[in-house]
């Protein structure tokens, strides 16, 4: 995987809504928040779009973005909703063609608006 | 793809929005936690009863296309208890086959668009004289 921090800095786009930035890593082979950790400023970030790449799981770093409001991982590989309990601004969630397989309503956080699992 | 077999709310919680269609479901578990839930789509699963709506009465939005309903008086008396129903979609299931199916569904008081359909308030009148004639 070759991504770079101006990658990162390419996608990072001024949010005209809320006070922060979107950042839009679709499919980009990203198999992991460590992969991209240190281009990151995750404090800033309220929309993530990480669709479309290899996570396998959603990681306990996660909770790192904790102004997120709106977070896409659809067609990844992830099996389980878990270490969300960090995102307390979130209101839309898509995980959506994944490999889910049951959902228990203590895995998403309570500001949670919209969930769409397809 | 999803292929969620299971799924419990477990705990109250703020949805409005909740899209689980294509997955493996029969029924959602303590759906009433989500006091706030307007919109469900549930298309393409393999929901054979709408039982568990039963306390839902805030429902704005169903979608349920593509499942497995047959019972056309349960889930018609379920419907009945979704006072806040506007938007309804049962395309694909077997109870869709009855032949009085549009006119009972437009019963429902506050129906406005039927599977994917708006139905005007003459739509709904004439069906009423058409079913005090048969």
């Amino acid at each position: 995987m070759k991504l770079r921090a101006n990658i990162v800095q390419q996608h990072m786009k001024k949010d005209r809504n809320a006070n922060g930035f979107s950042l839009d890593l679709h499919m980009q082979q990203i198999p992991s928040i460590d992969n991209i950790r240190n281009f990151l400023t995750p404090d800033e970030i309220v929309n993530l779009d990480l669709s479309f790449n290899y996570f396998k799981e959603i990681e306990p770093i996660f909770n790192i973005f904790n102004n997120l409001q709106w977070l896409d991982l659809s067609a990844n590989s992830i099996q389980s909703i878990e270490n969300l309990h960090g995102l307390t601004g979130l209101q839309y969630l898509n995980l959506s063609t994944n490999n889910i397989i049951k959902v228990i309503g203590l895995e998403f956080p309570e500001s949670l608006r919209v969930l769409v699992i397809f | 793809m999803n292929k969620i077999e299971l799924f419990d709310v477990k705990k109250p919680g703020e949805l409005e929005s909740l899209n689980l269609s294509g997955n493996q479901l029969t029924t959602i578990e303590n759906i009433g936690y989500l006091s706030n839930l307007k919109e469900l789509d549930v298309s393409k699963n393999k929901i054979q009863s709408l039982q568990f709506l039963n306390s839902k009465e805030n429902l704005i939005i169903l979608k349920c296309n593509y499942n497995r309903l047959d019972d056309w008086e349960g889930v018609l008396g379920v419907l009945k208890g979704i006072k806040e129903l506007e938007e309804l979609e049962l395309i694909g299931n077997e109870m869709t086959l009855n032949k009085n199916y549009k006119s009972l569904v437009l019963e429902l008081e506050n129906m406005k668009v039927l599977d994917g359909v708006p139905v005007s308030e003459r739509q709904k009148e004439q069906l009423k004289v058409g079913n005090l004639r048969c």
